[in-house]
């Protein structure tokens, strides 16, 4: 059973059945599942702490359940960080662990809606463009629907990233020097083959997995609102998903109305066109030609959901911020060495943006803080390799009889 | 003659063209003009907002996004092929 009902365009309001569509007709603009709140919101609570933990635990509030794509994505940890807390001054600091879903990364959950919904349009192939992780969830929930997959990526891609896709049987097609260019061709094949590319003619209803990482967050908080909680942007598209989620829950009753965490978003410095129009005041987005950062994940020079992301923030009172690459390092090999949890260059960005918000005070001490950790350090550890600073030691230094 | 290739969604206001080659010289500024011409006044009323570029339509001249160039001023060569892209596709 779902209560989707149809697509309504997120800028003019028109309506459509749920279709194979990636925007509106009309002005051309993103198009969003729409519910039928009422009915759901009497039922739903009860009914979502009976289920199993994956991500169809809030199944009335995806599109197309699917009894096998994405049944090992989702529910996963949020771990209170005691020692990484203690040492940056924080008393409730919380970490989304979604390093520990199947590929390794959030990307698990709208993969997972993205192939459930080709299934469900009879679709003989699936496929994505990615920085990289959503490359192995594709792969991986298309073995699971048995269908061949097909992911377009840019050069220079850490090998791991690579070959956990191929692992799953995904073909790995390298389009070009940087994302904004996969996705352009990505777009033209679309057009071209009769594929459901996920984050391309299917993205009304990937998105809408994303969904599940913030009603995770709300349930394992025993449905109260944290003050606020930290989400590293790449095209954006992943915060406008905890959002809506966020005012899904909100508007049916699950939890209350008021209060409402503050929603920030993070991008690393060598790419921040969401974050520069942020701070500069601006409504206008800036794409940025040549992303120049370590943060590979995050390197989205031209962010399709951008827009919405900076009005999310503005509207919650978050804040937007882009540490530096070292910041990055630094705090990911910080989390590491308190928390014993490995994170890729993402992670690594959200908690460096966490830890200036709490030296500058717009974090305070007793606030709950909830930080995505989005992605898992396996992937990245050839950009990480770097920065490491203890050696690997040979026998001589030991005193033992050889 | 330049080439212009409009992904799918778009081809509601191109009488369902996906794509078409026309004799043309002068700026992406003129060729929305001229692509009026041929598909009726609701072309350019759809694809610009106030005089520019909607938000959501990209534009890309030989795979090179115009807001890089020199936005509806880039001057168009005749061998060039432009694609209309809505924007909002894609998102890691
Ligand atoms: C690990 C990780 N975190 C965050 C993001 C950003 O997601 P979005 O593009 O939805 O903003 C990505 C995008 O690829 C990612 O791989």
């Amino acid at each position: 059973m779902t209560f989707a009902r149809r697509l309504i365009c997120t800028n003019c309001n028109k309506e459509y059945d749920l279709s194979v569509r990636n925007a509106c007709g009309n002005c051309f603009a993103a198009l969003n599942v729409q519910y039928d709140y009422e009915k759901l919101g009497r039922y739903l609570r009860e009914k979502i702490e009976t289920r199993s933990h994956n991500i169809w635990r809030y199944k009335e509030l995806l599109p197309f359940y699917n009894g096998s794509v994405g049944i090992h994505s989702g529910f996963t940890p949020l771990r209170k960080a005691h020692r990484l807390g203690e040492k940056w001054g924080l008393k409730n600091l919380f970490l989304k662990d979604d390093t520990v879903n199947p590929t390794g990364s959030f990307k698990d959950r709208p993969a997972s809606l993205g192939v459930a919904s080709a299934v469900h349009f009879g679709l003989e192939a699936v496929g994505c463009a990615s920085t990289g992780n959503l490359a192995a969830a594709t792969a991986a929930a298309a073995s699971l629907a048995c269908l061949p997959s097909y992911i377009f990526v840019p050069n220079g891609l850490d090998s791991s990233k690579l070959d956990t896709t191929r692992i799953f049987g995904g073909t790995i097609y390298k389009l070009g020097d940087t994302y904004d260019e996969v996705n352009r061709k990505a777009n033209l094949i679309a057009d071209r083959y009769g594929w459901g590319i996920v984050n391309i003619n299917l993205r009304p209803f990937y998105v809408e997995g994303s969904k599940t990482l913030i009603f995770e967050i709300l349930e394992q908080l025993n449905w109260s609102h944290p003050d606020h909680i930290v989400i590293p942007l790449g095209s954006g598209a992943l915060l406008d998903a905890v959002n809506r989620g966020y005012e899904e829950l909100i508007s049916l009753g699950v939890v209350s109305k008021g209060d409402k965490a503050r929603l920030s978003g993070t991008q690393p410095f060598g790419c921040s066109p969401i974050v520069n129009a942020y701070l500069k005041g601006s409504n206008e987005i800036s794409p940025i030609k040549y992303p120049d950062t370590i943060v590979k994940s995050l390197a989205i020079g031209d962010p399709a959901s951008g827009y919405e992301a900076l009005d999310i923030i503005r509207r919650t009172g978050g804040w937007g911020d882009n540490p530096s690459d070292a910041e990055v390092v630094e705090a990911q090999l910080a989390l590491a060495k308190t928390e014993g949890l490995f994170v890729e260059q993402t992670g690594g960005c959200a908690l460096a943006s966490v830890k200036r918000k709490a030296e500058d005070g717009k974090i305070d001490r007793s606030e709950v803080v909830v930080v995505a950790l989005t992605g898992h350090g396996y992937k990245t550890l050839d950009t990480t390799r770097q920065f490491l600073d203890t050696a690997i030691e040979n026998s001589e230094s030991l005193e033992i009889a050889v | 003659m330049v080439t212009v290739n409009f992904s799918t969604i778009l081809r509601s206001i191109t009488n369902n063209e996906s794509s078409v080659s026309i004799e043309f010289k002068g700026s992406i500024r003129s060729l929305l003009e001229a692509l009026s011409n041929r598909y009726g006044e609701t072309f350019s009323k759809r694809v610009l907002d106030n005089g520019q570029i909607r938000r959501y339509i990209n534009i890309y001249v030989n795979g090179e996004d115009i807001r890089f160039l020199q936005g509806l001023d880039t001057e168009l060569k005749s061998t060039d092929v432009i694609d209309f892209i809505p924007s909002v596709s894609g998102g890691c």
